[in-house]
C-alpha cells in the first residue's frame, strides 16, 4: 500500500486558549516494504502524526492518500471500516482488555463487524498466537508477561493481514530482551512480507533497524530531505 | 456486531458497581410494584367482603362507621333502629330476605354476631360443616374461628356489660353456655372469624323482647310485630337492580338511613386514592432518580473504561459499536434489576398482605399483577432511554483523547 500525504496541519488549542500549530508536514511519501522510524522529543507531535494517518484526527487539514483512497474525504463509519481492514495498531501499554482471554483480545477486531469470528478467522487468530509464542492457555491477558502482551497486541494488529502496521513506541515498556524481540519482528513485518511499517520510538535499536527515520521538532521535519527520499 | 466480550470485561472489572447498581434500581422496582399490588389487593378484598351487603338500613349517623361495624366487624357503636323498621324490612314487596345484624359479647376476642341462620347460609354459599343454629344457645362459627363443632363457651362480656349484668335479674341469661353447631365456608372477610348466633339470644343478652311472644321457645322467622325489639343494621337483599334503588330510597326517613355499602367504599377508594396517587409519584420519583443515578454512575463506570473504548476506536471500531457496548452493559443492570424487583415484590408480597390480612380480617392476595409489571417495563424503557445518554457520550469523545 502507498501512502501519499500533502500538506498536513493539525492546530490545537491549548489551555489558555490561544492556537497553535502540533502538527505542519508538507509532504510524506511511504510504500509497501518501508519501515519508517517516527523519532522527536516529548510533544513535538509523533502520535498525532500517526492518528492522522490512520484517519483519527476531524479536524486535519491537508490530503491523506493510501492508494487511491482519499481518506479523509470518508464518511466517519467508513473510516472507522478502512482502518479495521488496513492499519494495525501496536501501543506503547498494549491496551489489551485484562479481563479477556489473549485469543478473545486478538479476536476483538473481528467482533466489530461481525457476531462471531469464522472458523477461519479463529483458526488464524490461534495461529498468529503460536508463531508469537505467546501462551494461550491464559484465561486473562492480564496474567501474561508484558513481553507475552505486547506480542498479543501484535497478533491483533495482524488479525485481518493489514498491509500497514502503526506502532507508537512499541517497545517504550518492555525489558530488553523483549524490546528486542518485538523490534526484530516489527521490522521483519517490512522486510520480509513487505507491509509498510510506522513506528514512534525513543527506542535507538528500534529505530536503527528501521529503514528511514523521521525526526520532528515542534510538529515539523527537522530533515527535509529524509521524507522526500522515502 | 459483538459487544458481549467487551461487556464481560467491564462487567468483570467493576462486578460490585454492577451488582450494587442491578440491587438499587430492584429495590426501586419492588417499592413500586409492592405499593401497587397492596393497593389493589386491599380495594379488591373490601370491595369483595361487602358484595352480599346490598342494602344497609342503619340509623341516621355516620354511613362508614355502619360500613365498618357490619361488614368489617370492626368495633363501634352504631345506634339501635327503631324496631319498626326490620319488621317493615321483613315484610316489604320486593325484598329478597331482610336480615337483622345485631352486635352481642365476644369470645376471646372474636365478636358474636346475632343474626338469622338464613343470612348465615347466604354469606357462607352453604355451610362448611355441621348444621345451622336452631336454639338460642347454638352457634355456627366462621371459616376461620379456632373453635370446633361441639365446643362450648360462655361468652366474655365487655366491663360495662358486666356492672349491668349484676343488676340484671334475667341473670340465667349472661350464663348462657353456647355450643357450635356448624362452620362456615371461608368468606375472606372478617365474618371468617366471628361466631354467628341468633339474632334472639343478643336481644336477650340485651334484656329486650326476643322477637316472639314469652315462653315461645322458637328462633328465627316470622318475628311477632309485637315483640321485635330495634338492631343496629338491616341487610335488605333487594329481588332486581330496579327494586334495589326503589327500596333504598323506601328505606330513607328521619329516623333511618338506607345506602349502597360501595357508596362509602367509593368515598373511602377516592380518598385511599389521593393518598395512593401521592404516595405513587413519591415512588415514580425515585425509581426516576434512581435512574437518573444509574445513567450518571454508567457514565462514571465507563469513563473509567473511556481508554478502552478509545483502543477499540483506534483498532476500527465504529462509534456504533462503542454505543452497543456501553448501552448494552446499561440495559443489562436495567433488565436485571427489573427481574429482580418484580421477584422480591411477589415474595415481600405476599407476606405484607397476610400481615395485612391479620389485621383486617380481610382476605387480601397482593401478587404483583399486570399493572404492576406494566408499570415495571415502562420505568425499565425510560431507563433503557436515559442509558443512550452514557452510550452516546462514551462514543463521541475522541479516540486521541481517550488515549491521552
Ligand atoms: N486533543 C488535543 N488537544 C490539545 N492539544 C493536544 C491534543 N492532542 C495533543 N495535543 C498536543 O499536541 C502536541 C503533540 O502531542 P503528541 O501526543 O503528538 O506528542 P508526542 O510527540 O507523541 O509526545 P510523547 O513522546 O510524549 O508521546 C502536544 O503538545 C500535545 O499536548
Ligand atoms: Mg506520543
Amino acid at each position: 500500500m502507498q501512502l501519499r500525504a500533502d500538506s498536513l496541519r493539525i492546530t490545537f488549542v491549548d489551555a489558555a486558549g490561544a492556537r497553535f500549530t502540533a502538527l505542519d508536514i508538507p509532504r510524506l511519501e511511504a510504500g509497501c516494504g518501508d519501515s519508517l522510524a517516527i523519532t522527536g522529543p516529548s510533544g513535538s507531535g509523533k502520535s498525532t502524526l500517526l492518528y492522522a494517518l490512520a484517519g483519527l484526527v476531524d479536524d486535519l487539514e491537508g490530503n491523506v492518500a493510501w492508494d487511491e483512497t482519499m481518506l479523509m474525504r470518508l464518511p466517519q463509519t467508513a473510516r472507522d471500516r478502512w482502518r479495521r481492514e488496513n492499519a494495525g495498531f501496536v501501543f506503547q501499554d498494549f491496551h489489551l482488555i485484562a479481563e479477556l482471554s489473549p485469543i478473545e483480545n486478538v479476536l476483538m477486531p473481528a467482533r466489530f463487524a461481525l457476531f462471531s469470528a469464522s472458523a477461519d478467522l479463529k483458526a488464524r487468530a490461534l495461529n498468529l498466537l503460536d508463531e508469537l509464542r505467546v501462551p494461550i492457555a491464559r484465561k486473562l491477558s492480564s496474567q501474561l508477561s508484558r513481553g507475552e502482551q505486547q506480542r498479543v497486541a501484535i497478533a491483533r494488529a495482524l488479525l485481518f493481514d493489514p498491509p500497514i502496521i502503526l506502532a507508537d513506541e512499541p517497545t517504550a515498556s518492555l525489558d530488553a530482551e523483549a524490546a528486542n524481540d518485538v523490534s526484530t519482528l516489527l521490522t521483519e513485518l517490512a522486510a520480509r512480507s513487505g507491509k509498510l511499517v510506522i513506528t514512534v520510538s525513543h527506542d535507538e535499536r528500534l529505530i536503527e533497524r528501521c529503514g528511514a527515520r523521521l525526526a520532528l521538532e515542534h510538529g515539523r521535519l527537522k530533515q527535509h530531505d529524509v521524507a522526500a527520499v522515502l | 456486531m459483538n459487544p458481549i466480550p467487551v461487556i464481560r470485561a467491564t462487567m468483570r472489572r467493576h462486578w460490585l458497581l454492577f451488582l450494587l447498581f442491578s440491587g438499587i434500581v430492584a429495590f426501586a422496582i419492588a417499592l413500586g410494584a409492592i405499593l401497587g399490588a397492596q393497593e389493589r389487593g386491599f380495594r379488591q378484598a373490601s370491595a369483595r367482603a361487602a358484595d352480599k351487603f346490598d342494602i344497609l338500613v342503619a340509623a341516621p349517623g355516620s354511613q362508614t362507621d355502619v360500613v365498618l361495624t357490619a361488614i368489617y366487624l370492626r368495633p363501634g357503636t352504631v345506634p339501635l333502629l327503631d324496631a319498626k323498621v326490620l319488621g317493615d324490612a321483613l315484610a316489604a314487596p320486593h325484598v329478597a330476605f331482610a336480615a337483622p345484624i345485631a352486635f352481642g359479647d365476644n369470645h376471646q376476642g372474636a365478636p358474636i354476631i346475632g343474626t338469622l341462620a338464613s343470612f348465615v347460609d347466604y354469606l357462607s354459599g352453604g355451610l362448611a360443616e355441621g348444621s345451622t343454629f336452631r336454639t338460642e344457645a347454638e352457634a355456627v362459627v366462621g371459616a376461620a374461628s379456632p373453635l370446633k363443632i361441639g365446643d362450648r363457651f360462655k361468652p366474655e362480656h365487655g366491663l360495662e356489660h358486666h356492672a349491668a349484668a349484676a343488676e340484671d335479674e334475667d341473670g340465667d341469661i349472661h350464663d348462657l353456655e353456647i355450643t357450635v353447631v356448624g362452620r362456615m365456608k371461608p368468606t375472606g372477610t372478617p365474618w371468617d372469624r366471628a361466631i354467628a348466633v341468633p339474632v334472639e339470644q343478643v336481644w336477650k343478652t340485651h334484656s329486650l323482647p326476643n322477637g316472639h311472644p314469652p315462653g315461645d321457645e322458637r328462633i328465627g322467622l316470622p318475628f311477632d310485630p309485637r315483640y321485635i325489639s330495634g338492631v343496629p343494621v338491616v341487610v335488605v337483599k333487594p329481588d332486581s337492580v330496579v327494586a334495589a334503588y326503589r327500596l333504598r330510597a323506601q328505606f330513607r326517613g328521619q329516623d333511618r338511613m338506607s345506602f349502597f355499602p360501595a357508596e362509602v367504599l367509593v368515598q373511602i377508594y377516592g380518598l385511599m386514592g389521593n393518598v395512593q396517587a401521592l404516595l405513587s409519584s413519591i415512588v415514580m420519583a425515585t425509581q426516576l432518580l434512581v435512574l437518573l443515578a444509574l445513567a450518571g454512575g454508567a457514565f462514571a463506570i465507563v469513563s473509567l473504561s473511556r481508554r478502552q473504548f478509545a483502543v477499540l476506536r483506534v483498532l476500527g471500531a465504529p462509534r456504533g459499536y462503542v454505543v452497543l457496548c456501553v448501552w448494552s452493559y446499561v440495559a443489562i443492570i436495567i433488565v436485571m434489576g427489573t427481574v429482580l424487583g418484580l421477584a422480591m415484590a411477589a415474595g415481600l408480597s405476599s407476606g405484607l398482605a397476610a400481615a395485612l390480612s391479620k389485621t383486617t380480617g380481610l382476605a387480601i392476595t397482593a401478587l404483583p399483577g399486570e399493572a404492576e409489571i406494566r408499570s415495571a417495563l415502562s420505568t425499565a424503557l425510560i431507563g433503557l432511554a436515559l442509558a443512550l445518554v452514557p452510550a452516546g457520550l462514551i462514543a463521541v469523545q475522541k479516540p486521541m483523547d481517550g488515549l491521552n
